[in-house]
């Protein structure tokens, strides 16, 4: 009996998996599972009768009352309008036409979109929305593998957790009593490491099997790309892009607040597109409530399931699992990356960091690489971005990429799990040659906040 | 049973027109942000309470439209194993679901969720920050109404999975289960 | 005793825990346990309440947002979800405005006085008497010394500079400067950094020197002004659910009450101690230390003092605390002024 009680956390695990995959929502069998162990906890005497009290809390205080949760809503209504008035479409198309040349030329497209939405924002959940919303129906359209366009999307989507502005990072620093500055500044080498690497891969696998990535026909591309067509698609996008960054980095806006002057933006460029009828308002209103509903309708649910885990003690039985792997720098830091990747296929960032990081910050602070780096003071920063990039992982790996749910709700009906899960998976191993590459040469994150003081 | 049908499709009524009305709460959001960057730029005017607003708006808009976006079949589902299964395993899947899963769910969140608005009502609960809105018992009365949405959707839900499994043909096919759902909510 | 005197003054239905029947309670904590002094205070009191119980009191730390986000900590304390919590009273202004008293004041006291005010001038009977109305025990159980005024990417060098500056800022404080024309944010605690760096935002006040040296904004405001008018000694609290605490045998009650007094005696020695590193490892980042001129002060106490009425006038539970404070401030001023050397 008592080692069943121990394990009733990990026994969570086993009753959700395999119902996830009857296809009811997820969001709901998250909850429904949650309430069914704290009512068997209950019964065995282990929880008070109050406790799921604080389901109603955790739902106002962690999702209603929320200032930066703001921007996805916002970003999935500028997404949403920049698809159903066209300008998305357009913009896709020349940039389709003037990288025809190069292999997977959309797709390379889409992930510089991907870097340039990380910058602007921390929300990982806005940037994959917003880019599924826009680039996916195109790139299937024009012939491409559905699993390399949606790894393309989720991939550099979650991006923006990594590349500052990021609310991860502030996190970490938070719990790992270091600067948030100098975490921003140590982020950004790996940040544009990664994005390379999936481009290079991209590159290099569609001039493979070039029909993953069919070019535009010889006919559809004639003629058709003049000044004038450039001019004419690019010139919307980029003077909202010019507005949403410029808001931020003009001292006008926060991230968050930015989130609103792109939506107003995409909502003033329909207007001069002539595209808003009221219909087609309505049509964008109701579409971004939807999605961003699905979206915060999975917090909603997952709130409940972690809270009966954590109430359950299986935050002390993980810890109580790692405490037993020993000692020595080197070990310690693999130990606790694993466990990082490993948590991370089936909890979320915030939850790893709060059940990882205090406990282990002082250990991680103590630890002596040698000469390994160059400026042994920076000890914690390269812990905290090798810790960030396994993080930003766990949203793409399955089952529980919440990357890939964020995708799935956007995405077009013909496009799978399936597909998503497929897609991800040499996106997964890029990360690990980053991370990987990160431990060899720390000087990728390290040298910038070194040279800058 | 014709009688059930119809209870079933005013649930559904009732719980689609609150979500698509609530809906419009998305372009409140943007207008409030926007006044709010406008007024601190150019007329520096104090904004705690816009910006409490924005947050506001934002959890009202999910809130209330949980039920609409279930009967628009906008919540993620994994789809690996169901899409193989027929009709009528849907069907049983999701009478299941919202008995044993959903129904329950939503039933202790009203259960604790009473309290929980009772208690900012008595108390009169007004922002932590002074300089913020009062009368914090609306928005989260906000939660209570939004499950009891998504509780009329369940209930809707499981009475079509109830006709689709037992009632007679005619209003089987009236049900969402007599064919393959678009997800996402397309339309 | 004092200790025994106090606390236990209504008698309940509840039977009391027999002598050395063990509890294990979870405390949620507002702060992360890596907080300087905020978070530490807390992990310093799990520690040491296990202790002197001789392992018969088990009060586990959780971080903010495991169980209960931070802010839901009152509610969930009050309907017995949870039985204990690490906080400050002024984060439920919005729940009972007289609570925002018991944490710190603008323009109110340093901690001897404060401590005398609670102890021997009424505030701690006051203090419970707020609390039982939400079923809430709550212990004053950690202090720290006087925060930072902020940082400012300009200068201030008149009351007019204030007007229509952005500044981020929390609590009572935030009223004030309302009051004197400034327009006070609510900027989420990740991006203030970037904010004040952008310019969004011209200041920010933050915590104490040693927690703000590690937020790094000496790298974006250069103007770091001294004193913290709005927060001269700030009180933090071991919230008990009000049954559960009458549940307990009077040892314990007794061996709660003692950590927590030692608890407010490390939380002063330890806060004083630690500024004046950091202090000077700003300087030596290129930071201007200010301290405000006299007349700032006199307008922001003006404007604290109209700010004050305002809410007394509004809720007459602020007022009875307000005015026991007052009272006791008035006359406390006899001895202080005498009694202490002036430099
Ligand atoms: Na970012
Ligand atoms: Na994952």
């Amino acid at each position: 009996m008592d080692v069943f009680i121990e394990f009733l956390p990990f026994l969570m695990f086993a009753v959700l998996t395999p119902l996830l995959f009857t296809g009811f929502p997820v969001a709901f069998i998250l909850g429904g599972v949650g309430l069914a162990f704290w009512l068997l906890a209950v019964a065995l005497g282990l929880e008070n009768s109050n406790s799921f009290f604080l389901i109603v809390g955790r739902i106002f205080g962690g999702v209603v009352n929320k200032q930066v949760l703001v921007a996805i809503p916002m970003f999935i209504f500028m997404g949403t309008m920049l698809e159903k008035s066209g300008v998305a479409r357009s913009l896709l198309h020349t940039l389709q036409l003037m990288t025809r040349r190069i292999p997977g030329g959309l797709a390379l497209s889409v992930t510089l979109l991907g870097v340039i939405l990380a910058a602007t924002t921390g929300i990982i959940g806005a940037s994959v929305v917003m880019m599924t919303l826009l680039a996916l129906p195109v790139m299937i359209e024009r012939g491409y593998d559905k699993a390399l366009a949606s790894g393309t999307i989720a991939a550099s989507g979650t991006l923006g957790i990594l590349l500052p502005p990021s609310i991860m990072l502030v996190v970490m620093a938070d719990l790992l009593s270091t600067s948030a500055g100098g975490l921003f500044m140590a982020a950004i080498g790996p940040s544009l490491l990664l994005a390379l690497l999936y481009m290079l891969y991209i590159l290099i696998r569609t001039t493979l099997k070039p029909e993953l990535a069919p070019a535009l026909g010889a006919e559809a591309a004639k003629g058709q790309l003049s000044l004038s067509v450039v001019i004419k698609s690019f010139l919307p996008p980029i003077l909202l892009i010019v507005a949403v960054l410029g808001s931020i980095f003009g001292g006008f806006a926060t991230p968050t607040e930015a989130s609103g002057v792109g939506a107003v933006g995409a909502l003033i460029l329909a207007a001069v597109n002539k595209k808003l009828s009221f219909t087609t308002l309505k049509n964008v209103v109701e579409q971004s409530a939807l999605t961003s509903t699905m979206l915060f309708g999975l917090f909603v649910g997952a709130t409940a399931f972690s809270f009966v885990f954590a109430l359950l003690g299986g935050h002390d039985l993980i810890l109580h699992l790692l405490e037993t792997a020993g000692a020595g720098p080197w070990l310690v830091l693999a130990v606790l990356m694993l466990a990082v990747f490993v948590l991370g296929f089936f909890f979320d960032w915030i939850e790893i960091t709060l059940i990882i990081l205090p406990v282990f910050a002082p250990v991680i602070a103590q630890l002596d690489f040698g000469n390994h780096l160059i400026d042994p003071s920076l000890t914690l920063s390269w812990f905290a971005i090798l810790m960030a990039v396994n993080l930003q992982t766990s949203f793409l790996t399955p089952p529980f990429g919440f990357a890939l749910f964020y995708m799935k709700g956007a995405a077009p009906s013909s496009v799978k799990l399936t597909d998503i899960y497929r897609g991800i998976i040499p996106f997964v191993l890029l990360q690990l040659l980053g991370l990987a590459m990160l431990l060899a040469w720390p000087e990728i994150a390290l040298w910038l906040p070194r040279v800058s003081g | 049973m014709k009688g059930l049908f119809s209870f079933a499709q005013s649930l559904q009524r009732i719980s689609n027109s609150i979500g698509r009305f609530s809906a419009w709460a998305i372009v409140l959001l943007a207008l409030v942000i926007i006044t709010d960057v406008v007024l601190r730029r150019w007329f520096v005017i104090g904004s705690t309470k816009l910006q409490e607003m924005e947050w506001h708006l934002h959890g009202f808009l999910f809130l209330m439209c949980l039920g609409w976006a279930y009967s628009k079949n906008a919540h993620v589902r994994i789809e690996l194993v169901s899409e193989r299964l027929s009709l009528r395993t849907h069907a049983w899947i999701e009478l299941i679901g919202c008995a044993l899963f959903l129904l329950p769910y939503v039933a202790a969140v009203l259960w604790f969720g009473f309290d929980y608005v009772s208690y900012s009502w008595a108390y009169n609960e007004a922002s932590a920050s002074p300089t913020g809105l009062p009368d914090r018992w609306i928005i989260k009365s906000a939660i209570v109404i939004g499950f009891a949405m998504l509780g009329f959707a369940a209930l809707a839900r499981l009475i079509y999975a109830g006709i689709y499994l037992f009632g007679p043909k005619a209003l089987a096919e009236q049900t969402p289960f007599s064919h393959t759902e678009p997800q996402t909510g397309e339309s | 005793s004092l200790l025994a005197a106090c606390g236990n003054s209504e008698k309940t239905a509840e039977q009391p825990t027999e002598e050395g029947q063990k509890i294990e309670w979870r405390m949620t904590s507002t702060y992360p346990s890596t907080l300087i002094q905020l978070g530490t205070m807390g992990k310093r009191l799990e520690r040491e309440v296990n202790k002197i119980s001789g392992g018969n009191i088990t009060l586990k730390f959780y971080e903010p947002g495991v169980i209960a986000p931070p802010f839901e900590t009152f509610d969930a304390i009050s309907y017995g979800a949870i039985e204990a919590g690490w906080s400050t009273p002024g984060y439920w202004a919005g729940k009972d405005p007289a609570l925002q008293l018991f944490s710190s004041v603008p323009f109110g006291p340093s901690a001897p006085e404060y401590l005398a005010w609670l102890d021997y001038g009424g505030g701690k009977q006051l203090f419970e008497e707020v609390y039982h109305k939400h079923n809430i025990h709550s212990i004053i159980c950690g202090m720290t010394p006087p925060e930072a005024s902020g940082w400012f990417k300009k200068e201030i060098t008149s009351i007019d500079d204030f007007k229509g500056l952005k500044i981020r800022f929390f609590g009572l404080g935030a009223k004030v400067l309302e009051e004197i024309g400034a327009a006070p944010q609510l900027i989420a605690g990740g991006e203030i950094y970037q904010a004040l760096e952008l310019g969004t935002i011209d200041a920010t006040e933050y915590a104490m020197p040693a927690v703000d040296y590690r937020m790094g904004f000496y790298q974006v405001a250069k103007h770091y002004y001294f004193p913290g008018w709005h927060q001269q000694s700030t009180f933090f609290e071991l919230m008990i659910n009000l049954d559960a605490w009458n549940r307990l045998s009077a040892t314990q009650q007794a061996q709660i009450e003692a950590t927590c007094a030692a608890n407010v005696r490390y939380g002063i020695s330890e806060g004083e101690a630690l500024q004046a590193d950091a202090m000077a490892s700003l300087e030596a980042e290129g930071v201007h230390i200010h301290t405000w001129p006299p007349e700032i002060l006199e307008e922001l106490e003006k404007a604290w003092n109209k700010v004050a009425a305002d809410l007394s006038t509004g809720d007459p539970e602020f007022a009875r605390v307000w005015a026991s404070l007052q009272s006791f401030r008035a006359k406390y001023k006899a001895w202080s002024d005498r009694g202490y050397l002036k430099d």
